[in-house]
């Protein structure tokens, strides 16, 4: 199914853990550089600067073309479908890019792949009597998981699984008064059931060629696991339209606020048991939406002062853990060693960027000396 | 790290019993390192307080009292300060490897309070009278001052940000376009004059290798700015605009070579997105100088699909010529 050739991604996948063994010093330079020699690779993947100026580039050069096509054959009245032609003439050029010169996750393809699902939905959306929700994420949702499975693409599996959650939403609505009071619930499923097989596929030795995908479908399945029955996430659905208010999904609240609250800590438990680093991480950020959440409907104090005390809050935990994985505890550790020099170059432009704010002194009034004549005779001021 | 890769490569002949047996007990018992993780909250937490911080103070000038402020932020700020000197180490002009990450964070914490502090002062006391740029100008020295002896990037990013906001020009690199008026001749000028003082920073920092580790910082700064006032020269002075297409296609020329030199890739592609810029700009103007017809349209529109073809090709066959040497 994949353009490109199977045993390539799968020594790609080879590869991959043989420099992190090699990184951890369980092979030496020899064994690392037979292994490498042994699993060869053939796919172009450039520096990823190259690659945004690729990226850059390819965008450009998708509008210029498709404004160049369009004023030359004056499409005025087939724009709908000149929108299509043009998302199938990116996807043949995709193929030719990936297939013939080996463009794997270089900037060139990504773009053609964002081409061909814009275009062909827009155009799709604009007309053809196909304005339906369902029947358009239900295309989408193929286009990109054709895509995926294709190209093995990271970006394409997570536009895949979210068009389908988009889809399985649209169906419930569309389906009767009875579904749409469940659509929670229904999501809250669907997407459990995506993380749990993707997770199992993720682990799996036989799918080395589609293992990038599974573990971005895994955590994307956690992220709309959480998501679903999230309080604000719901209530922001319901007001969609009248037949979602009229059969509101918040009938039982204490089981969506139990949700928001309760989710992440029990997931980062979880977590922290498994040692999944992931998971840690995704929790995180889950914790920090459901505070957020809470803190929409129920405002205890203002803003700013919400501000400093989570600020405070968080640079005393972050301190007292440094400190208390110092020693190495269940597991985990802090290394108290600095950073890379390309790391520390980064974090030093995110402080400039973040931190830096946008002032600027402004040059002093300066008040020039005017000169003036009597009764309007001269003409300065 | 899945283990049945290394069993599989174990399969092939390609690992020993003992490699795979040290690969499953390494795994095992292999901590986990919350290093990043950590330090992402702690950064997360000072950028939380200064904005919570800065906010509480702007909104209640009139209401609190002014001295309780200044105590307040002043003591913190001369803490966070005085924990960074008790657990720094000795002066270096070479790069001084850091054992406390801690101190990072607090020293990050202690220059943002000082900002807040000195701009409040000169808001509601105006200790600097009208002279209203010693107000950007005394935290830039103090903050060049704490990048130097604490050896900090972050510190010295904020410096210089500090240094460009002194001269009257905003650098923070997604700001600098929406918050210049590059229209202006006096702001391009600065432009250039900043640009060149920092490119020259950074050659110092290498050549004579004082904290050689800041030449990127430095580097980064000047170059965009340089870039976009020389771009931002050729459609203000628009009479002349070959002109000022001289001074582009020098610097491009020039950081082109020291991309080559120092494989750098992110110069590389920076430098050659800049001068597409201006050599576009230059074929615009040429091309739509008489009137805005038609044949003109699609040639530009010709012109951007062939030049984007070529620049992609010539982006590719760098990467293979720096893949290569590195």
């Amino acid at each position: 199914m994949t353009v490109y050739n199977t045993a390539t991604l799968k020594n790609k996948h080879i590869r991959q853990h043989a420099t992190e063994a090699f990184k951890r010093q369980y092979i030496n330079s020899d064994t690392y550089k037979n292994i490498l020699e042994k699993h060869p690779v053939d796919l172009y993947t450039p520096n990823v600067f190259v690659k945004i100026g690729l990226g850059i580039l390819t965008v450009f050069i998708t509008f210029c073309t498709v404004g160049f096509i369009a004023l030359l054959f004056n499409i005025d009245n087939l724009f709908k479908a000149f929108l299509i032609v043009m998302g199938i003439v990116c996807y043949v050029v995709l193929e030719m890019m990936a297939g013939k010169k080996r463009h794997y996750n270089s900037g060139v393809d990504n773009i053609l792949m964002a081409g061909t699902v814009l275009f062909i939905s827009t155009g799709l959306s604009l007309g053809y009597s196909v304005n339906s929700p369902v029947v358009l994420s239900l295309v989408t949702c193929i286009i990109c998981l054709w895509l995926a499975l294709r190209f093995t693409d990271r970006l394409a599996a997570i536009a895949a699984t979210l068009t389908f959650l988009s889809l399985v939403f649209n169906a419930c609505v569309d389906a009767g008064e009875f579904t749409i009071s469940f659509f929670p619930y229904v999501l809250l499923l669907v997407s459990g059931c995506i993380y749990y097989f993707s997770g199992r596929e993720e682990r799996s030795v036989k799918n080395q060629v589609y293992h990038p995908l599974w573990q971005t479908i895994s955590v994307i399945g956690l992220l709309a696991f959480y998501l679903s029955g999230n309080y604000y996430v719901v209530a922001s659905l319901t007001e969609e339209n009248y037949l979602l208010q009229k059969n509101s999904a918040l009938s039982f609240p204490w089981f969506f606020w139990t949700w928001t609250m309760a989710f992440p800590v029990v997931c980062l438990v979880i977590g922290i048991q498994r040692k999944k680093l992931l998971l840690i991480r995704a929790d995180v950020i889950l914790i920090a939406v459901s505070v957020l959440t809470f803190r929409y409907y129920y405002s205890i104090v203002a803003a700013e002062a919400a501000m400093v005390i989570a600020g405070s809050l968080l640079l005393a935990a972050s301190y007292l853990l440094m400190q208390y994985l110092r020693t190495l505890r269940c597991g985990f550790v802090f290394d108290n060693t600095s950073a890379d020099d390309e790391t520390e170059n980064v974090e030093g432009f995110v402080i400039g960027q973040t931190l830096g704010g946008q002032s600027r002194h402004e040059q002093e009034a300066k008040f020039g000396g005017g000169s003036f004549g009597g009764a309007g005779a001269g003409s300065e001021y | 790290m899945n283990i049945q890769i290394f069993h599989q490569l174990h399969t092939e002949g390609l690992i020993t019993d003992e490699t795979l047996d040290k690969i499953k007990t390494g795994e095992a018992n292999r901590p986990i390192s919350l290093t990043r993780e950590l330090k992402a909250l702690m950064y997360a937490g000072v950028l939380l307080l200064t904005t919570g911080l800065g906010i509480i103070v702007y909104k209640n000038l009139d209401s609190i009292g002014h001295l309780a402020i200044v105590i307040c932020i002043a003591l913190a700020a001369a803490c966070c300060f005085a924990y960074c000197a008790a657990k720094a180490p000795p002066f270096s002009f070479q790069k001084v490897d850091t054992a406390n990450i801690l101190r990072d964070y607090i020293l990050l914490l202690g220059c943002m309070l000082l900002l807040i502090l000195i701009g409040y002062l000169q808001y509601q006391y105006q200790v600097f009278g009208n002279r209203w740029g010693m107000a950007t100008f005394v935290p830039m020295v103090i903050l060049f001052i704490s990048a130097y002896y604490f050896d900090h990037l972050g510190v010295l990013s904020l410096a210089i940000v500090n240094l460009a906001a002194w001269a009257g020009i905003t650098v923070t690199p997604l700001h600098i376009l929406q918050s210049n008026d590059f229209d202006d001749a006096r702001i391009i000028f600065t432009g250039f004059g900043l640009g060149v003082l920092l490119l020259v920073l950074s050659f110092i920092s290498l050549r004579r290798n004082i904290k050689a580790h800041f030449s990127f910082t430095y580097k980064n700064f000047g170059v965009h700015i340089l870039f976009i006032s020389a771009i931002a020269a050729m459609v203000h002075f628009s009479s002349s605009y070959a002109f000022w297409f001289l001074p582009l296609a020098g610097l491009a020329v020039f950081q082109f070579l020291e991309a080559k030199k120092e494989k750098s890739f992110y110069f590389l592609v920076i430098t050659t997105l800049y001068f597409y810029a201006g050599i576009s700009y230059l074929v615009i103007r040429f091309l739509f100088q008489t009137s805005f017809d038609e044949g003109a349209l699609y040639l530009a529109l010709f012109y951007f699909i062939v030049s984007g073809l070529v620049l992609a090709l010539f982006l590719i066959h760098y990467n293979k010529l720096f893949k290569k040497a590195t």
